[in-house]
């Protein structure tokens, strides 16, 4: 195809991407987050894919069979089964507003920024040649569907066009200015996007190749078989094992990976959701990997074609073009994506760990620069990202032909994986130093590179090489194994500073404490307001500064007229500096401007401690406050319903006097009762309140339900005839005369309670209620059954707490609401159960159940 | 002028109903929503007084009914209430109430509310 079609293809590509980018930011300014979900969420991880998946894992099965599963299944064992360790990270970060993985673990281990400087270095060297390896695809990708033969100078390559696009994107939607940090919602949206394109186009030639092509996986196989002897398959199990560690552990450390998965990340609960569609992500990516990869090695083999280029190859081979366009862009997609990602988050890590503790030391510069320090950390930024690219293309030209996708993308792991050791333990480890973790990285990273470069100038390691390993999962088994032990060893040899240790506090016990670090302040020494203010203002802006200034003090009621500024505000500065240049740097710029003392471990853990008992405390008492508040609404509404009917007939008695004498009985009697209605609900309030309190006083003693029973149908025996409701007692089941542990009158009490309830929930004239006695060998059952109204048994937990039949429509269930709550009160007291089972319509059966004395 | 008087508290449906006789109203009584309904719809009264939480059909849902009975009909609805928040006033409003009561009432000045009401409606 064309050069200039494909070119222009691509920009347009980019140009699509950047406008989607654009309008998810502009979304989110209306605070409507598109990518706040689990989706957007797992497909911006699926950013762990890249050129070297969507090429690499084909070539790699032509040349090493099923070994590139182990990349899959890594990243898919830890979503699956570390979610857990992923909150923790992502809990953390959010409570320390950490900007990148080295920020992470330097902050772990007491904010040192030497750890943090390390990591980035490291990070540099592990990452420069993988997003080497993604210009590579998309030059190698270019080449080959437009059969561009390039010049031997860069600027001959057309593909040094799209290396410039690519960094102008970085540079747009990348660092800005003014902005909280490390957000950015347009390009995770756009990555998410992308993500979409791969798998869409990596299944679109899988389908092809397999199925419209062939007949299906057999055909292809056989195929295959016909054109090679046999697939090789390196290694063993122990191979296959240590690539498989070293792919799941390096995953989250990948600084792409760590950023869209911990970072960016805008509700954990996102995560949840994420851990299962990423794997299924994975899982598609893959689906047509071995029957693509075999194909390519029947036909394209002979051709002498690079087998990472299979993919791509074959839609060429079948003369498909539109598809091989199609390929083209979801592997430009691919490498795009993680150029992209990759680039911002080492930037970030080069300005925040590397770069701004250098230039923070000195005292004097961060004293005359206060106010621009903001800006020259953008700018800062945009040079890291320009150089990061500049040197990754180099790398590309100068090893153009030097190695395949997977063996750079593979190192590029194993050098990131060694720190997980450090990061892993020392999130579940409180002693765990930052000599030793300096230790571990160190070690391990040493050992990677011997073993892996010293054969390349002619040093043999094979005295170190393991049979059947191979040089890869060899570097790895060694250097793995030697940073666990430095790091243990060195961690149970040396002390933690007093820093160190409440970092270690408060990321080990993160759960525990994540409310209370938030707001509790860790901090004492003096720092003038004016310097805060300024510091501050270098990164967002005077008004901006002033505004959240103002706005934190009103809440937490700070004076803002003092001098030195309160320890609340120089924390709460430290925390919206740490978004901007990241926790370490932060700490730096605020003890750049303060005289700082140290707060030791054990009053660290004293505060937080105070501070999550007082929330706790707070907590359960607005929530008793509520239900206080509930109550007393609906007893004064209780109490309404007799005062009106008082108050309207007694002015009717005033205002009337030539009324009948008949009609001022009917009136006084009425007012008399709901006098009587009034003193009651009074005395049930106070009735629960002394249950409610414990205050009330049981006579505990062996008593018969029969005797109970008895008393308590005395009262009933008249108003049931009045009603013409058969009220009947059935004692034929319980034979013996077992007494129960109870209080006499309580007891009748409850009777009185729910017997009443159904002479109300029962028709005048065909109203039966049964009451009835049964026993097993520990309880004794009394039951009351009516054949009333009912009770839907959505209400069936309700009808027993105080007035909640209020807002049901049902609602002369109950008296006054308070009846079953009591007897409640008083049963469960006595160890019994009291039940209700009823549907609407179908009568109701109350019963009590009560231990045999 | 003839009223419907509905709510679940007999002793407050015995006062209302004297008093309303004495002004010499027709007066029919309803102990629940359903029942109120049916009384409506056979004798469509030009003032309905309702308490809010009755059983079966609550006021709102009464006074949605009668509303929508026919285009003709357009009856003024009066909600007695135990329930006095404003919120609670406000939703009474907004269901169609023409009046809105809090309990408890007095009854001379129910009846001059009850009244004014009349006459708008006369106007």
């Amino acid at each position: 195809m064309s050069t200039w079609i494909i070119a222009l293809l691509s920009i347009a590509y980019l140009g699509i991407l950047f406008f989607l980018a654009s309008w998810a930011e502009k979304k989110k300014n209306h605070k409507k987050s598109l990518i706040n979900n689990p989706f957007i969420y797992a497909l911006s991880l699926a950013i762990y894919c890249s050129a070297w998946t969507f090429y690499g894992s084909v070539g790699q099965v032509s040349t090493n069979g099923i070994s590139f599963l182990t990349v899959y299944l890594g990243p898919t064992l830890v979503m699956i089964l570390a979610w857990g360790f992923v909150r923790k990270m992502i809990r953390i970060s959010k409570i320390h507003h950490i900007t990148n993985i080295a920020d992470f673990i330097s902050t772990r281990f007491g904010k040192d920024n030497r750890l943090g400087q390390i990591i980035t270095l490291i990070s540099v060297i592990a990452g420069i040649p993988y997003i080497g390896l993604q210009l590579k695809a998309i030059s190698q990708s270019f080449d080959l569907i437009t059969q561009n033969n390039p010049g031997d100078q860069f600027y001959q390559d057309p593909s040094f066009l799209l290396f410039i696009a690519i960094t102008l994107f970085i540079l747009t939607l990348g660092p800005r200015k003014f902005n909280s940090s490390e957000k950015h919602e347009g390009m995770i949206f756009a990555i998410g996007i992308e993500s979409i394109i791969k798998i869409l186009a990596f299944l679109a030639v899988g389908i092809y190749i397999t199925y419209t092509i062939h007949s299906g996986w057999d055909e292809i196989i056989q195929k295959a078989h016909l054109a090679i002897p046999s697939i090789q398959v390196q290694g063993g199990y122990g191979n296959w094992f240590i690539q498989l560690v070293i792919c799941g552990v390096s995953f989250l450390f990948l600084p792409r990976v760590f950023h869209v998965a911990v970072v960016e990340i805008n509700e954990e609960e996102n995560l949840k959701q994420a851990s299962w569609i990423f794997p299924l992500y994975m899982l598609l990516i893959n689906l047509f990997v071995i029957p693509l990869g075999f194909a390519g090695y029947a036909y394209l083999q002979p051709s002498g074609l690079n087998p990472d280029l299979y993919v791509l190859g074959l839609p060429l081979y079948f003369s498909s073009k539109a598809l091989a366009a199609i390929v083209y862009i979801g592997g430009f997609s691919a490498a795009t994506g993680m150029v992209i990602m990759e680039t911002i988050a080492i930037s970030s890590m080069i300005s925040n760990n590397l770069f701004m503790p250098l230039l923070l030391h000195r005292k004097a510069f961060v004293e005359q620069n206060q106010e621009n320090l903001g800006s020259i950390i953008h700018n800062l930024r945009r040079l890291f990202i320009v150089a990061i690219m500049v040197m990754a293309y180099a790398h590309y030209r100068i090893n153009e032909d030097f190695v395949n996708l997977v063996s750079i993308g593979m190192t590029s792991f194993l050098i990131v994986a060694q720190f997980a050791p450090a990061t892993i333990i020392g999130l579940y480890w409180k002693n765990a130093t930052r000599a030793g973790a300096l230790a571990g990285i160190l070690i391990g990273f040493s050992i990677c590179c011997a073993l892996l470069l010293l054969p390349g100038v002619g040093i043999s390691v094979d005295a170190f090489r393991i049979a059947g390993f191979n040089p890869i999962t060899n570097a790895g088994y060694w250097s793995l194994s030697f940073n666990i032990f430095a790091f243990l060893s060195v961690s149970i040899l040396t002390k933690q500073s007093a820093k160190e240790a409440n970092q270690a506090y408060l990321f080990v016990d993160v759960f525990a404490y994540t409310q209370s670090v938030e707001n509790t302040t860790l901090w004492r020494g003096k720092a003038k307001l004016k310097d805060l203010k300024n510091a501050l203002a270098g990164f967002m802006g005077k008004m901006k500064a002033e505004a959240n200034l103002k706005q934190f003090a009103s809440l937490h009621q700070i004076s803002l007229q003092e001098t030195y500024a309160d320890p609340r505000i120089v924390n709460n500065t430290e925390k919206m500096l740490a978004g901007f240049v990241g926790s370490t740097s932060a700490r730096l710029i605020i003890s750049a401007i303060s005289k700082e003392e140290n707060i030791g471990v054990s009053e660290v853990v004293d505060l937080l401690q105070k501070s999550r008992d007082l929330q706790q405390s707070n907590y359960d008492l607005r929530k008793l406050d509520a239900q206080k508040n509930e109550f007393l609404t609906t007893v004064t509404h209780e109490i309404r319903s007799p005062i009106t009917s008082i108050r309207s007939l007694s002015e009717i008695m005033v205002d009337h006097e030539d009324i009948s004498p008949e009609e001022r009985k009917k009136f006084l009697d009425t007012i008399i009762q709901e006098a009587d209605r009034l003193s009651r609900l009074v005395n049930q309030v106070l009735d629960l309140e002394k249950l409610d309190a414990g205050k009330e006083k049981f006579r505990i003693e062996p008593v018969l339900l029969e005797a109970i029973i008895e008393k308590a149908t005395q009262n009933f025996v008249a108003i049931a005839q009045q009603n013409q409701v058969s009220l009947t007692v059935d004692l034929s089941q319980k034979r013996t005369q077992r007494k129960v542990l109870g209080d006499f009158e309580k007891l009748v009490q409850v009777v009185i309670n729910i017997v009443s309830n159904a002479i109300k929930n029962v028709e005048p004239g065909s109203g039966k209620i049964d009451i009835r006695l049964k026993e097993n060998a520990t309880h004794i059952c009394l039951e009351i059954e009516d054949n009333g109204i009912g009770i839907d048994p959505k209400f069936h937990d309700q009808i027993f707490e105080k007035f909640k039949q209020v807002d049901n429509p049902n609602r002369k269930i109950e008296s006054s609401g308070l009846g079953l709550s009591i007897s409640k009160k008083i049963i469960e007291h006595l160890h019994g159960i009291i039940q209700v089972q009823s549907a609407l319509g179908q009568g109701a059966l109350f019963l009590i159940k009560l231990p045999i004395e | 002028m003839r009223i419907l008087i509905a709510d679940d508290e007999p002793a407050i449906l015995m006062s209302l109903d004297f008093l309303m006789r004495k002004e010499g109203h027709q007066v029919y009584v309803a102990r629940d929503g359903e029942e109120a309904i049916q009384l409506i719809e056979k004798e469509l009264p030009e003032v309905i007084i309702l308490d809010i939480m009755m059983p079966k059909i609550d006021g709102y849902g009464v006074c949605q009914q009668a509303k929508a009975l026919s285009p003709t009909y357009q009856p003024k609805i009066v909600f007695i209430s135990a329930k006095i928040a404003d919120s609670d006033i406000e939703r009474g409003y907004q269901a169609g109430a023409d009046l809105y009561v809090p309990k408890p009432f007095s009854n001379r000045d129910l009846l001059k509310k009850v009244n004014e009401l009349n006459l708008q409606s006369k106007n």
